[in-house]
């Protein structure tokens, strides 16, 4: 019995650690697949003009996921027009950071970025773009840094854990 | 109606229904002010929307119809102060002006909004037909006074010309439409029915486009809007002298309003134009007053007998 007990223990705390290494090493990846996905947005909004609608179509058939749902359900919410922009968008950003590896921190950036969508000139439109593109690339560079640190230590730091936990209660 | 509707936040919507119920039809203007009563004119009268009042946030929902969510591709437009939407219909803004190097840059914010609900009035040129064909086109021009319905005319005498049919009264047609007020086009589709074999050079400035129009799209027939400008007047002899035809209107409440325009001066005295049609103002669109040829001597068809407006009708529909 106790062996049992031991045993789950050790595994479920080497797979909180695997779990936590794998956000760390996603996250960095998945803000820049959201860079890559607002340089596709400029040019679709400053080159072709087209709606905001028609670009996110675009963007998620460019993008891999999960940025790539995020900009198809947004576009498919467009749809119906009933809402403000500015609802559509926050909502789709939680939405986003639920499902990816994505933190708070990004949250309140991609929030105030929808802010300004679709409001301005293109002159206008491209300050908040580049704005947007710089915050993004701060966070991006912190997460590479925390994935470097922690990135390979998290594996075995959760399968020590289990063992140093299990010592314990032996 | 849908088109309009849509443009209104959906807490407006239910009321401005219920307040319009049956007099769609009727309807030519709603204004939208900041603040201020909802207004509605009709036809023949005026009601206005009490509750609720239109404040910031409906502005920014309005504007962000309009735009589909995307203001940065209404530069021109809101340059222009106007923006055309599905259906035809022009809306009107103003508001604060941004200027820069001496020019309008851009209207924001946009606290005003006159939506003018586009009527296609088609059949309201039958009676201007005959004095524009009879066997062979003849340069016309249109007048009228502000209101007059000029450009709906002129809608529906390209409808009629550029109609499909095997009658060598079937041309083509190019409109050079600067303000984009008779075919209203959306992204370069027009959205007023004006003929299966008409070309529409959708805001494009008139002497310009009509040079173009000659040179690449070689039409017979070429309609303008509004002209007055000398270099309009160059275009059009220009025109002329290359074999097509040109249909335009311009505000004038009568001859003598012509004659005493210094621009239109060579126009007149080359006498290029062999028709010219006066509209007079009043509940029927279209209704011709007075026709003239190129010497201004008046001209009645109708004294011939009503049997060509019929024989019009009948080659068309």
């Amino acid at each position: 019995m106790k062996w049992i007990g031991v045993l789950l223990l050790i595994s479920m705390s080497t797979a909180l650690g695997w779990e936590w290494g794998r956000a760390l090493k996603q996250r960095p990846k998945h803000i820049q697949l959201f860079l890559q996905s607002l340089q596709i947005l400029e040019a679709e909004m400053v080159y072709s003009q087209v709606p905001l609608q028609e670009a996110f179509q675009i963007i998620g058939k460019k993008i891999p996921n999960p940025i790539a749902i995020f900009y198809q359900e947004v576009a498919e919410e467009l749809k119906n027009q009933e809402k403000d922009f500015d609802e559509i968008w926050s909502g789709g950003v939680r939405k986003l950071i639920e499902q990816s590896s994505l933190q708070k921190s990004e949250l309140e950036i991609l929030i105030q970025f929808g802010r300004t969508l679709g409001q301005h000139d293109i002159e206008q439109q491209q300050k908040h773009l580049k704005l947007t593109n710089l915050y993004l690339e701060e966070q991006w560079k912190k997460a590479a840094e925390r994935f470097n640190t922690y990135g390979k230590l998290s594996n075995v730091l959760g399968l020590l854990c289990g063992i140093f936990l299990a010592l314990l209660f032996i | 109606m849908n088109e309009i509707l849509r443009l209104f936040p959906p807490y407006f919507q239910d009321r401005i229904e219920d307040l319009v119920s049956r007099r769609w039809s009727q309807l030519q203007e709603i204004r939208v002010r900041m603040h201020q009563k909802i207004e509605f004119i009709f036809d023949s009268s005026i009601c206005w929307l009490d509750k609720p009042l239109p404040t910031k946030k409906e502005a920014i929902y309005i504007l962000n119809q309009l735009s589909e969510y995307s203001l940065y591709r209404m530069e021109e437009e809101l340059r222009n102060g106007y923006i055309t939407i599905e259906g035809g219909h022009r809306v009107g803004i103003a508001g604060g002006i941004i200027m820069s190097d001496r020019r309008v840059k851009a209207i924001q914010p946009v606290s005003f909004f006159n939506i003018r609900i586009a009527k296609q009035k088609k059949g309201c040129a039958d009676g201007l037909m005959p004095y524009i064909y009879d066997g062979s086109y003849h340069h016309t021009m249109i007048l009228g006074a502000p209101q007059s319905g000029k450009t709906t005319v002129i809608r529906d005498i390209c409808r009629q010309i550029a109609i499909q049919s095997d009658s060598n009264r079937s041309k083509k047609v190019t409109i050079v439409d600067e303000r984009s007020e008779i075919a209203a086009s959306i992204r370069g589709v027009p959205q007023h029915d004006v003929g299966e074999r008409t070309d529409v050079l959708d805001a494009c400035p008139k002497a310009e486009g009509m040079m173009m129009a000659i040179r690449t799209l070689s039409p017979d027939i070429l309609v303008v809007d509004e002209i007055g400008a000398a270099n309009d007047v160059e275009a059009i002899i220009e025109a002329s002298q290359a074999g097509v035809k040109v249909i335009c209107t311009i505000h004038a409440s009568d001859m003598a309003d012509l004659y005493r325009r210094p621009t239109l001066q060579k126009l007149l005295d080359e006498s290029i134009f062999e028709r010219f049609l006066l509209l007079g103002q009043g509940k029927k669109i279209g209704k011709l007053m007075h026709a003239f040829d190129s010497d201004g001597k008046q001209i009645n068809l109708k004294r011939r007998g009503g049997g060509i407006e019929m024989d019009w009708r009948t080659a068309f529909n």
